[in-house]
């Protein structure tokens, strides 16, 4: 039997809420993707909490919330504790994405699901790899590997190929087809009949204006406000289609010479950009190869300032283009402007993507869009006062706590390192111990003592008593004394790495410097919130810059792709039934859509077993070439090897007769052409083709039409006995063989077509090995 | 077509045998440093490794013996980094070659190559007809380089390769040629040791068959690295405070980086230098800096982390400087300058103003040329002669640290230990040099198992990889598991070096190929009776089953279950068969006998003959079988209980004629006689009777 395959939603399906899939291959449990909403709602996380602990890799898809913004929380809180692969910008755009949400909210609110620290763990032990690198696992996951992509709708987005003996589990949500300006498309198509893959619904429904329509449509949109002296936001998400949009309006800029300001906003903005600047591998050829040729990287903005900060923008007069985050509208500086300026009618709100569920972009995008929406303003401002004073004092006590609690701890810790050697027995007596203390939560701090505590926790060797470490000097000598060992003598090469680097903060520097300050400065500070009502005046529009392939295209990759099951997720209820529909009569018979926690099993039923090809047998095999295939039949006999393989052998006994295959992909406007090149008169009519006066050549069944019973095409040759009619077949192949080139899938393949001969006397039986030697 | 096959297999045998063997050609760097180019082939595939000069030569002799070999046949060349004797004849190669293969190179190597090599076009002084390319050429092999990012695994005609960091400079790689499983790497240069912004050589995660390894500094041993900064940094630092001037000759483009690394942060740790200005004189390398800014993801972990605060190559103490006009020689300096040779050009015009005064330094920090000046000085000589011709005292200091990003033997050593290789070939260094490695090697590897091999240029290693074929059968076929003795018949389909056998109902669920059938439909003209023609074929053929169509209920025939005739109307007859050798005989026996019947129709003879029985037939075949065995045998005789005795110089065989079990003492014998005698048979029965 084929690899089992078992596939269990964790989030994401039937809805647009964030992507957490968990996918086992052989009793090997990869999460696949570790999302998060804007609103990071826990409950969303309920499933994923179950079965953290099992998580064996986590594999991440795209750089943005919906994809990997659980990460820290899951590592954190949720158990998750597995090694994590994704591509080096999946990887640093990630991260600066999680910043940018932790920052975002720490302004408005106590937010305490995870902190920067987190964020930096959780993504300390991301292995980093590049698309089509092979990845192969060890451990319980020997034998499997895993290689990324190029997905088209994100830097760096990766579509998961996990492979086993053979066969292919392909994971391929948000993908593109489309070359955009700063990426290529999806290389999805070039896998063919994987055994399963697992894609998204999420466009199903939706179909897309060209995109050279919609690049104009969105430039003259935005300079049409601009124009009457209006402001225009652009909501966008932190590191991902944001830098499409921002290509899209400095290339425009640049061939224009347009004046009007526009603004990157984020709290990493100038980090994003740096690091969009040195990741041009993962780009588009057109960038690749612009660079090459004249050293101009594309992200070398000259219109668009970049901008940590709010107040920087209200020094700047006059009309102007923002795009800030968060694209929800939630949280971040997109929140503050919307508020700032929804209120003229003047300016512009344009989205380029669909607002997650329950957002005030979702609502705003509604139709038609609502007069006024609520909004909870909230600042953090410094404590003064009373306040300034209730909080000191509350540090100072903490302070008295710790220490006390750490003193404590110490007696603890002397007591069970005690308690251990001396009932080393009974571990039990320690365990109580260690977990007594865990109730308190007492941090960073605390984890340093319980390291301890589990060290004393090892029986002593020879149990004795109680006494203080001694330590016996090991040296060993030889004739000239002591040995040296020169290591411990020369200068660690680190040494001077260390100068070089500027002192690291918690940070290791990567956020811009201003927004840090923000938040890290140690001045206590609160959060004040107010509700307010924003009547909305402004013009609001949704434009599609989202960087999906659209229904249509996604249907007709899958119907390419055609893997042996599909598995549906992350799309709303109709679309995903839409689209299990569509592929179930187009596409493949298994098609399958769970429910969140419902675990399907997409094991192939697949039969496979591996023989060894004798070079006995080998040697009489000719193979045909059709394409990039190599086509023989075989005739063979099973023995055995001395290690125990099955191996095929040349059969001893006469090859038992076959039915003639013939192997190829018939265009009938190619053998009309062949045909034509070879003097007959051809011509098309009523679907079929007619050679010469009377014989007509038809065509039946459809081989497109794949992962049916069809995939068998017949060609009829029709017509009365006469000179013609053989002249014909023998064109068609009689009497040997026939090399047409037939076009199959845009490839140039060969096809070849055999009849053998009809002589009679030695069997010769269309693909077969070669008469075997006298 | 039995006749024809049989030269063709015993050419296509010795074909077989030769594509077991793997042959490695060095075309360049063949036990010399300099214009490296290796020629692999191995099952019909073929690759070549890096396409360079050699630097002392110019014109067609720098290039690396091309004429060896076909360059039309190579599937892919692959480039392992921007130096001239690894890069430079690309554009040859591309331009006035067959070669119609694919390239590969890195991201940053492919980015360098053009500025390099542009460079290396407008310098070279040669004549015009000594030039091998011109900036066209170069512009237009650009567009057929392709790229490959590290570790990314490509195909191309079966041909996998990925490749590893090779230290080295920016973007060297070293690639693995995985060819039917049979893996070969190539190292190029490459470095194990980690320096300011490369990470040290990979060491791949398998360990390859073949391994190609450079061997430019043979059985020496580098100097610690945190050393040499040090002296090198030391240097600088008590020059430049005791008021001199120091001289950096580098080339502008590899180890220059690294230096320039080294001395920015040593700046930037040491405020006192502040006022000391650092200088940079290489247009090039300036306009290089943009591709180091950022293929920053191509480098260590040390400069990424740095990258997440400022870029590491936007120095803040280094200035570039353009040329010795716009040169201020006012106070201390750090110069680092062109050529690293000091040739010509600016470093050349600072030497001879600088080199007179004792307080000066001149550091030279890595390999430098036969018969340069740069040599000369390495030896400290009185006197040196100045552009000018004139003759000045050599008063500066001058110091030798070497920063040469190539493996020396201890990381050699322990590189070729780790992995193992069973065949190690040694190119890019000086016989000599190499000759002493390879002794060295080889009491490392005194187990006897490792072959090591230095060829020349043109010389060619042969190795022979006996590869076993593992065919995967799948789907309808493999529903169950064969055991020993059973028969598999089905597709063999090889996709690149996978086999997999399949029935051919499966053809297009594992594959994209699809498979069809061809229904023939003729009409015949006849107007006779109908029952004549079923009399005819009953005679010649033992299954002729006679029914009605259903549709429109004529009668028709069908013969042997494959062939079907019907009466369409008085005048015509029609047949259909799906076409496939025996059913077109078949047919075509039929239509013979129609057009007899037809043209004999006023005859009508009625054949007096009864229809053969069995018996009869039986004994006609038992005949012609003895016939034919006895026209290959010669001696061949009936002997007891019904068996065919074969006798064929002394060699007996039995043949028995219903089961066609052969016995006999002499192998070749049995298995001849038994053939011949499968041949007879399905020569007497050819079509194989339903149900049979």
């Amino acid at each position: 039997m084929g690899t089992s395959v078992q596939v269990k939603p964790l989030c994401g399906v039937y809805n647009e809420n964030p992507l957490s899939y968990l996918v086992s291959v052989d009793g090997f449990n990869f999460l696949i993707d570790c999302g998060w909403n804007d609103h990071f709602d826990a409950s969303l996380l309920q499933p994923l909490s179950r079965v953290a602990s099992t998580v064996d890799a986590v594999l991440l898809s795209h750089p943005d919330t919906l994809h990997l913004g659980a990460l820290p929380y899951a590592m954190k809180q949720l158990g998750l504790s597995a090694p994590v692969f994704a591509t080096e910008p999946v990887y640093r755009l990630g991260l600066l994405t999680m910043y940018d949400q932790y920052l975002s909210r720490k302004q408005v609110s106590e937010f305490d699901l995870f902190t920067l620290d987190d964020i930096d763990s959780a993504f300390q032990n991301i292995t980093r790899l590049t698309y089509s690198q092979n990845y192969h696992m060890s451990g319980k996951g020997e034998g499997i590997v895993i290689a990324p992509h190029a997905a088209g709708h994100l830097l760096g987005g990766t579509i998961w190929k996990i492979t086993k003996d053979g066969e292919d589990v392909i994971y391929a949500v948000d993908f593109n087809h489309r070359k955009e300006r700063h990426l290529n498309g999806t290389v999805l198509l070039s896998f063919a009949r994987p055994a399963v893959l697992i894609t998204d619904a999420y466009n199903a429904l939706n179909n897309q204006a060209s995109r050279r329509q919609r690049d104009q449509e969105f430039l003259d949109t935005i300079l049409k406000t601009v124009r009457a002296d209006g402001n225009v936001l652009l909501p966008v998400d932190t590191a991902g289609r944001v830098l499409e949009l921002i290509l899209i309006l400095e290339q425009y800029w640049e061939q224009h010479q347009l004046t009007y300001p526009i603004f990157f906003l984020t709290y990493v903005a100038s980090s994003t950009i740096d690091y969009a600047k040195s990741f041009l591998e993962w780009m588009s050829d057109s960038i690749a190869k612009s660079f090459e040729h004249t050293r101009d990287n594309a992200f070398l903005l000259k219109h668009v300032t970049l901008l940590i900060s709010n107040s920087e923008l209200e020094k700047v007069p006059g009309p102007k283009i923002v795009l800030a985050s968060m694209a929800s509208l939630e949280a971040g500086f997109s929140h503050d402007i919307f508020v700032e300026w929804a209120a003229d009618t003047k300016n512009l709100v344009l989205f380029t993507e669909r607002g997650q569920f329950a957002t005030l972009a979702r609502m705003l995008q509604s139709d038609p869009p609502p007069r006024a929406v609520k909004v909870t303003m909230s600042k953090r401002i410094p404590l003064v006062g009373e306040e300034l004073a209730a909080y000191e004092e509350e540090q100072n006590r903490k302070r008295k706590d710790e220490a006390l609690k750490a003193t404590l701890m110490k007696e603890e810790e002397s007591k069970a390192s005690l308690g251990a050697e001396l009932s080393a027995g009974d571990p039990m007596v320690v365990d109580a111990k260690i977990t007594q203390p865990s109730s308190n939560a007492a941090g960073l701090q605390f984890g340093a003592y319980r390291d301890v505590l589990i060290d004393g926790f090892v029986p002593p060797p020879s149990s004795a008593g109680p006494m203080f470490p001694f330590y016996e000097n090991s040296a060993e000598w030889d004739d000239f004394g002591e040995i040296i060992n020169p290591d411990d003598y020369t200068r660690n090469n680190e040494d001077m790495d260390h100068a070089s680097i500027p002192a690291e903060d918690d940070l290791n520097g990567k956020l811009d410097e201003g927004s840090a300050s923000l938040i890290l400065d140690t001045t206590p500070s609160k959060v004040v919130s107010s509700e307010q009502t924003v009547y909305v005046k402004c013009s609001l529009l949704y434009m599609d810059f989202e960087g999906r392939s659209d229904g249509r295209s996604v249907k007709s990759i899958l119907g390419h792709v055609s893997p042996l099951k599909l598995v549906l997720v992350h799309g709303s209820a109709e679309a995903t039934e839409h689209l299990k529909q569509h592929c179930l009569k187009n596409v493949c018979q298994h098609v399958y859509a769970p429910q969140i926690e419902e675990s399907i099993d997409v094991t192939s039923d697949l039969c496979a077993y591996k023989v060894q090809l004798s070079e006995k047998l080998m040697s009489n095999v000719l193979f045909k070439k059709l394409g990039d295939y190599e086509i023989a039949w075989v005739d063979a006999e099973v023995g055995e090897t001395e290690n125990g393989t099955l191996s095929l052998l040349p059969l001893s006994t006469p090859a038992p007769p076959h039915k003639t295959v013939l192997v190829g992909d018939i265009k009938m406007a190619d053998l009309k052409q062949y045909l034509a090149s070879k003097g007959v008169q051809v011509e098309f009519a009523g679907g079929a083709l007619r050679c010469g006066e009377y014989v007509t050549l038809r065509k039946v069944g459809d081989s497109v039409q794949k992962g049916g019973s069809a995939g068998v095409q017949q060609i009829i040759l029709e017509g009365p006995l006469s000179e013609e009619y053989y002249k014909i077949r023998d064109h068609l192949g009689r009497g040997g063989q026939l090399r047409a080139c037939f076009r199959h899938l845009k490839r140039e393949l060969k096809y070849s077509f055999e009849f053998g001969n009809s002589s009679g006397g030695v069997g010769f039986r269309g693909l077969r090995g070669h008469p075997e030697e006298a | 077509m039995a006749s024809t096959g049989q030269p063709a297999l015993s050419l296509k045998r010795s074909a077989m045998r030769d594509e077991d063997q793997l042959i490695v050609t060095p075309l360049g760097a063949g036990s010399e440093v300099g214009r490296s180019c290796v020629h692999m082939s191995y099952k019909g595939k073929i690759v070549m490794f890096d396409c360079g000069i050699h630097p002392a030569f110019s014109g067609m002799a720098a290039l690396p013996y091309f004429d060896e070999i076909d360059p039309s046949r190579i599937d892919v060349l692959l480039i392992t980094h921007f130096h001239l004797d690894h890069a430079a004849s690309l554009p040859y190669f591309l331009e006035k070659t067959t070669f119609k293969g694919r390239v590969f190179m890195t991201h940053a190597t492919k980015a360098i190559y053009k500025l390099l090599l542009s460079d290396y076009v407008k310098v070279s002084k040669v004549s015009v007809e000594d030039m091998l390319f011109d900036e066209q050429d170069i512009l237009r092999s650009m567009d057929k380089i392709e790229v490959i990012d590290f570790h990314q695994t490509l195909e191309v005609n079966g041909i996998r390769f990925w490749c590893y960091t090779a230290g080295h400079v920016l973007g060297a790689a070293m690639f693995m040629v995985d060819i039917a499983g049979v893996r070969v790497l190539y190292t190029g240069d490459y470095s194990r040791e980690e320096d300011r912004h490369l990470r040290a050589a990979e060491l791949p995660q398998f360990s390859p068959d073949v391994c190609i390894i450079e061997s430019t500094y043979g059985v020496q041993l580098h100097e610690p690295r945190h050393i040499r900064e040090k002296r090198f940094t030391d240097v600088i630092h008590s020059t430049v405070t005791q008021g001199g001037r120091v001289l950096i000759p580098a080339f502008a483009l590899g180890r220059a980086q690294e230096l320039l690394l080294i001395l920015d942060e040593y700046w930037s740790s040491h405020p006192d230098l502040h006022k000391v200005p650092i200088y940079y004189a290489s247009p090039l390398a300036k306009r290089c800096m943009a591709v180091y800014q950022t293929y920053i993801n191509s480098m260590n972990e040390r400069i990424r982390n740095q990258f997440a605060n400022s870029n590491p190559f936007d120095f803040k103490h280094i200035f570039p400087l353009k040329s010795i006009d716009e040169f201020n020689d006012t106070g201390p300096c750090v110069v680092m300058a062109t050529p690293g040779g000091l040739q010509s050009g600016l470093s050349r015009q600072l030497f001879d103003k600088w080199c007179s005064d004792r307080k000066n330094a001149c550091v030279i920090p890595g390999y430098v040329v036969e018969g340069t000046l740069a040599k000369t000085i390495i030896n400290e000589p009185k006197e040196v002669t100045l552009t000018n011709g004139l003759t000045a005292s050599l008063n500066m200091q001058i110091h030798y640290i070497s920063f040469s990003a190539h493996a020396d033997y201890a990381q050699t050593s322990t590189f070729l230990k780790e992995l193992m290789p069973p065949n190690i070939i040694l190119v890019h260094g000086e016989a000599n040099e190499m000759g002493r490695l390879k002794q060295k090697l080889l009491s490392v590897f005194a187990d006897g198992n490792t072959k090591i091999i230095t060829p020349k240029n043109c010389q060619s290693v042969e190795m022979y990889f006996n590869s076993q074929k593992m065919a995967k059968t799948i789907g309808k076929l493999a529903e169950k598991t064969p055991s020993v003795g059973e028969t598999v018949c089905g597709l063999l389909v090889k996709k690149g070096f996978t086999y997999q056998i399949m029935a051919p109902e499966d053809l297009h669920v594992f594959s994209q190929l699809s498979t069809g059938n061809i229904i023939q439909r003729i009409s015949i003209p006849y107007s006779g009776a109908f029952a004549v023609i079923k009399y005819r074929l009953k005679q010649i053929y033992e299954s002729v089953e006679s029914t009605t169509d259903e549709e429109s209920g004529v009668p028709t025939l069908r013969v042997h279950d494959r062939v079907t005739v019907k009466q369409e109307s008085e005048n015509h007859l029609s047949l259909h068969w799906t076409a496939d050798p025996i059913s077109d005989m078949v047919s075509d026996s039929i239509v013979a006998l129609v057009l007899n019947a037809s043209r004999e129709m006023p005859k009508m003879v009625v054949d007096s003959e009864p229809v053969a029985n069995e018996e009869e037939d039986t004994k006609r075949a038992e005949k012609i079988i003895y016939a034919l065995l006895v026209s290959l045998f010669g001696d061949v005789k009936y002997g007891e209980d019904g068996k065919l005795v074969i006798n064929v110089d002394g060699n007996v065989a039995q043949l028995d004629r219903e089961s066609g079990e052969v016995k006999s003492e002499n192998e070749g014998l049995k298995e001849r006689v038994k053939m011949a005698f499968r041949r007879i048979k399905s020569a007497v029965k050819p079509i194989p009777l339903s149900g049979s």
